[in-house]
């Protein structure tokens, strides 16, 4: 029972000192509040019920680990969102069920423990990291067009020099300009329609705008 | 107890069903040494063993290097099984890496010493070819073992696995091969090398977390 082994791991002052000593030389290395976890050998009795193929052992070792995995979590992983929390420690105690056959009983539980979080922490970082380079804020969006000044502003232009100039265009920047431009044809779509490749189109459409803006700039 | 976290440990611990602890890292390389062994001596048999098998082994150059192969090998295995396990400690794993460093210097000292008596690319070939074999069947069967532990540093992992293999692989060769030309060490050294590489590339598919429920 958890409150017979606490018992056990408590005693007098000189008694704990000596025992975070000695633990600390067995090369408990973390600073996050478990260098000196008197649960150790109780956690550690747990896991060799566990697997033994003790499922009440093993639901009670899961649930005493889950407290502390949010610390641990919390502090190591930088995530302040309760759900990314919650998602490390169910990725560590999956970890902790599936490799639970390498815990050596004859030593101690802790550091094993802390080995596989660091490792899935790690693992989850990296995630977010990747998630969050991909993301794109909402907040940065704007909510219509409209507040886009080029989608309001838009004065009509000089729609008849425009047509001139597409029209003095080469016949292949001009069919490229029309089909991509004016009547919104993917890369795909066009190729197939003119028999040109979607690099040469690419070329002519380039070609094509620099021209044009040449054109109406006056040039 | 509706919390996601909570139906998971209820779903774990459903799902229990009793395991047999690994056994300690220089115990299961031991293991892995008895199976690579044997197919060692297999293999052997089936190249067939150099014409001076029986003066090369007197030899107590050719015994030296043949027994500091076999010993790194059995360094690395050490170190492979001992980085599946979590929680081993850092130095000990820093321990571990004196002894290939001891082989390598080894190796270098015999490849200054020998001369080239030997077509680099011929030499290479035959090295190359005999490496491979020796080393398959130990390569996979660390692999397997392997896969039993927990992927905390998968390159890490299969590196030493592959070293391992690599280095006994080298020690079978020699039985096979005349190999005291530095054309041979070069190569030979080459062929670990390879095999380590191919440790390396094969590490994400050969250890990764597995689902566990």
């Amino acid at each position: 029972m958890p409150g017979d082994v606490r018992s056990d791991g408590g005693g007098p002052g000189w008694v704990s000192s000596l025992r975070v000593r000695r633990r600390r030389a067995e090369g408990y290395t973390w600073s996050d509040g478990v260098t000196a976890n008197p649960d150790d050998r109780w956690f550690a009795d747990l896991m060799c019920a566990a697997q033994r193929g003790d499922g009440t052992a093993y639901t009670s070792l899961l649930r005493e680990l889950v407290p502390l995995l949010r610390r641990v979590v919390t502090r190591r992983a930088g995530l302040d969102n309760e759900a990314d929390i919650e998602d490390v420690v169910q990725d560590i105690l999956l970890s902790v069920h599936t490799v639970r056959a390498t815990f050596d009983p004859t030593r101690p539980f802790l550091p094993w423990l802390l080995a596989i979080a660091r490792n899935r922490i790690v693992d989850a970082a990296r995630r977010h990291g990747r998630a969050r380079a991909r993301e794109v804020s909402l907040e940065e969006l704007t909510v219509t067009s409209g507040a886009d000044p080029t989608n309001t502003s838009f004065d009509g232009g000089d729609t008849e020099a425009l047509t001139k100039a597409i029209e003095e265009l080469p016949p292949g920047q001009r069919q490229a300009i029309s089909l991509l431009k004016l009547h919104g044809l993917s890369l795909r779509e066009a190729a197939a329609a003119t028999g040109m490749t979607e690099g040469a189109l690419k070329v002519a459409t380039h070609r094509a705008m620099a021209a044009l803006r040449r054109k109406l700039a006056g040039e | 107890m509706d919390r996601p976290t909570d139906i998971l440990i209820e779903r774990l611990a459903a799902s229990v069903v009793p395991v047999r602890p690994l056994a300690s890292p220089g115990v299961r390389a031991l293991k892995w040494l008895g199976v690579a062994v044997l197919w060692m001596l297999a293999a052997a048999l089936m190249i067939q063993p150099r014409a001076d098998v029986i003066a090369a082994v007197r030899d107590p150059g050719f015994a030296a290097q043949a027994a500091v192969g076999v010993a790194t090998a059995m360094v690395a295995a050490t170190a492979a099984f001992a980085s599946v396990v979590p929680g081993y400690g850092a130095w000990r794993r820093a321990a571990l890496m004196t002894v290939p460093v001891i082989w390598f210097i080894w190796f270098a000292g015999g490849a200054v010493l020998a001369g080239i008596h030997a077509p680099l690319a011929v030499v290479g070939s035959e090295c190359l070819a005999s490496l491979l074999l020796f080393g398959s069947v130990p390569f996979v069967a660390i692999a397997v073992l392997l896969r039993r532990g927990a992927p905390l540093f998968p390159w890490r992992t299969l590196a030493w696995g592959a070293l391992a293999t690599g280095v006994l692989a080298d020690v079978g060769t020699r039985f096979c091969h005349t190999n005291g030309t530095r054309a041979h060490l070069v190569w030979h050294a080459a062929g670990v090398l390879v095999v380590v590489a191919i440790g390396i590339a094969a590490a994400p598919a050969v250890l990764r977390w597995r689902r566990a429920v």
